[in-house]
């Protein structure tokens, strides 16, 4: 038989094929279907566009309220009460309310709800994530009406580019550096539909937590979907979930067939800052170090998880922020949430002066909660900077690491994490 | 409301340039974040900030002519409610397939890879555009130039109006 990706594989199994071949149209059945409040809290309008009064498989749907937390407006309080009476009514599967999940893009890989094999499909961008678990994920935007009330939609089997990551990192730099410079690799000519497959030594002794970053980011670029083959990495997170290892077979062939092959060395690597107005438009931290900030920001489904708030923390651990500015930590989730309070994270920010805020997805999503004021200079480890994204159309946004998020918050302007001493290992969430 | 043809779609050129972001220069992000999904509303703001004329200006069959990266960033999809509402087709020298999926869920007809095509488009040309077998005769110029269609399925599905028009015609044949 023909060799395949992980890719290939997926999407054949999900439609009772035995292989699939790039470039084909296909109507694959997805195992997990995911929408956020954003969506949800308009199930019923959705549905009644197309005529549809029920759900094809509302046990495989999974709802999470992670943009509008907590309701700003009593206008939001009440989509959100009309949210939960649409998960009553249609009988969602998967249901996590405020202060139950976080964000819809991280909570299925934590919970194990989306498992290695698999084939999820969401309204946003970013489940791309799910990637980090060996299940392929594919944003479907607004198709994601009908798949949840009439069937499958359209999916062209995407070619895959094959990213091989090699090198250890520097001390202060982190894999949201890498990820960043990869959106300096990765042309959207080159990325344009295609799914990102990591490979290499770099990328297979990386933690979950990691892999998530580097799932959630090719997105911005023009990537289909993201994904890591099945490993023991991946073994040992179901493992402390209660869950088999994955089965190898999913994995791609070795002489599976890759569209491109990119090498990036690490090693080398500096901190890596986007500039506004795009997440693509990377630099080395020294070209834009020295701007003054006014605003910082560590969250979203790129840069909200523990490793990232460990990050953030050794940078501030004795520390405090600049008298010009103030910053926002958004755990990714609930999970997270409690996981910095053990640790003792969440007393770092305190005492430097930053605000936590509740688990979601904080302002990155459309600055709900925090927006940023005219003219305000934000640095942040979400996911995009559009003029507007988080408030002000004339704010700026810079995306950056939450190690360089921090030190910059420190310094009052966008500053080299590695000269705030070494940072936390980058790797040790499992 | 489609009073053209796929394969004989005829229109005037809006012509803009490249890297067009979705949330910005397309469609103020506002309405994604207000969740408007009226197309009768949201017709009249389609690159208002690039064009304020253009949602009182552009007739159905008219054609959006854009550069590379047409609609960049996360997508959102009120910005092809108003070119559905509009009636108006859009041919681009590439755009992200966020973007694509959309239009086509919408039920959009689109070229969405056309190399080079602004040099060969002015604003205001005459166009006719057969959207199945990807020509485009620029009837102004008097040239024809000809680029990859969608997939045939694809296309069927646009043909029904779109996916959007196709889960209905499903749900509605289930029905009986």
């Amino acid at each position: 038989m023909m060799s395949q990706t992980v890719t290939q594989k997926i999407l054949a199994r999900a439609c009772g094929r035995e292989r699939v071949q790039v470039g084909d149209v296909l109507f694959p059945e997805p195992d997990l279907v995911v929408i956020h409040d954003g969506y949800a809290c308009q199930l019923d309008e959705r549905l009644a566009e197309l005529g549809a009064r029920e759900l094809v498989h509302p046990e495989r749907v999974l709802v999470a309220v992670d943009h509008q937390v907590p309701a700003a407006t009593p206008q939001v309080a009440e989509r959100l009460r009309a949210l939960r009476g649409h998960v009553e009514r249609f009988g969602i599967g998967h249901f996590y309310d405020v202060g139950r999940g976080g964000n819809a893009n991280v909570i299925p890989v934590e919970l194990a709800v989306a498992r290695p094999g698999m084939l999820a499909m969401g309204y946003d961008i970013h489940v791309t994530n799910y990637g980090a678990i060996c299940c392929l994920a594919l944003p479907v935007g607004f198709d994601i009406t009908g798949v949840l009330a009439v069937g499958p939609t359209w999916i062209q089997v995407p070619a895959t580019v094959a990213v091989e990551l090699r090198g250890q990192l520097a001390l202060g730099v982190t894999v949201r550096d890498v990820a960043q410079r990869l959106l300096r690799a990765l042309d959207p000519a080159i990325a344009d539909y295609r799914v990102i497959e990591y490979r290499g030594p770099f990328a297979e002794a990386l933690g979950i937590d990691g892999r998530m970053t580097l799932c959630n980011t090719p997105m911005e670029v023009g990537a289909k979907s993201v994904i890591f083959n099945p490993d023991d990495v991946i073994d040992a997170y179901l493992a402390a979930r209660g869950h088999a290892p994955a089965d190898r077979a999913i994995a791609s062939d070795p002489d599976a067939e890759y569209e491109r092959v990119i090498v990036v060395d690490v090693g080398q690597l500096a901190p890596q800052v986007a500039v506004p107005p795009r997440p693509d438009l990377v630099q080395d931290v020294g070209e834009v170090a020295g701007t003054r900030i006014t605003r910082a920001l560590v969250g979203s489904c790129a840069g909200g998880m523990l490793d990232d708030l460990r990050q953030a923390a050794f940078v501030l651990r004795g520390r405090r922020i600049s008298a010009d500015v103030t910053m926002a930590i958004v755990p990714a989730s609930q999970h997270v949430y409690g996981a910095a309070a053990r640790e003792g994270l969440l007393q770092v920010f305190a005492d430097a002066g930053a605000t936590v805020f509740p688990p979601g997805c904080g302002p990155c999503a459309g600055g709900v909660g925090g927006p940023l004021a005219s003219g305000d200079v934000c640095i942040a480890s979400i996911t995009r900077n559009d003029p507007g994204r988080m408030g002000a159309a004339d704010a700026s946004i810079y995306l950056a690491s939450a190690a360089t998020v921090a030190a910059s918050a420190v310094a009052g302007e966008i500053a080299d994490p590695r000269n705030f001493t070494a940072t936390a290992d980058q790797s040790t969430t499992r | 409301m489609k009073s053209f043809s796929l394969t004989a779609w005829r229109g005037r050129a809006w012509t803009f340039g490249h890297e067009l972001a979705l949330d910005d220069d397309v469609m103020a992000l506002r309405f994604t974040l207000l969740r408007e999904t009226n197309g009768d509303v949201l017709k009249a703001h389609l690159f208002e900030r690039l064009d304020p004329e253009f949602g009182r200006a552009a007739r159905p069959g008219d054609l959006i002519v854009a550069g590379q990266r047409f609609g960049h960033g996360n997508p959102h999809i009120p910005a092809f409610i108003a070119m559905r509402a509009l009636g108006v087709g859009l041919l681009t020298e590439s755009m992200p397939r966020g973007t694509l999926r959309n239009a086509v869920y919408m039920g959009v007809p689109i070229l969405p890879a056309c190399p080079a095509l602004l040099e060969h488009v002015g604003p205001g040309d005459a166009l006719a555009v057969d959207f199945e077998a990807g020509v485009v005769v620029n009837v102004t110029r008097d040239a024809t130039r000809r680029f990859p269609p969608l997939a045939a399925p694809v296309l069927d599905m646009l043909r029904q109006g779109g996916v959007r028009d196709y889960f209905k015609a499903q749900l509605a044949a289930r029905r009986g």
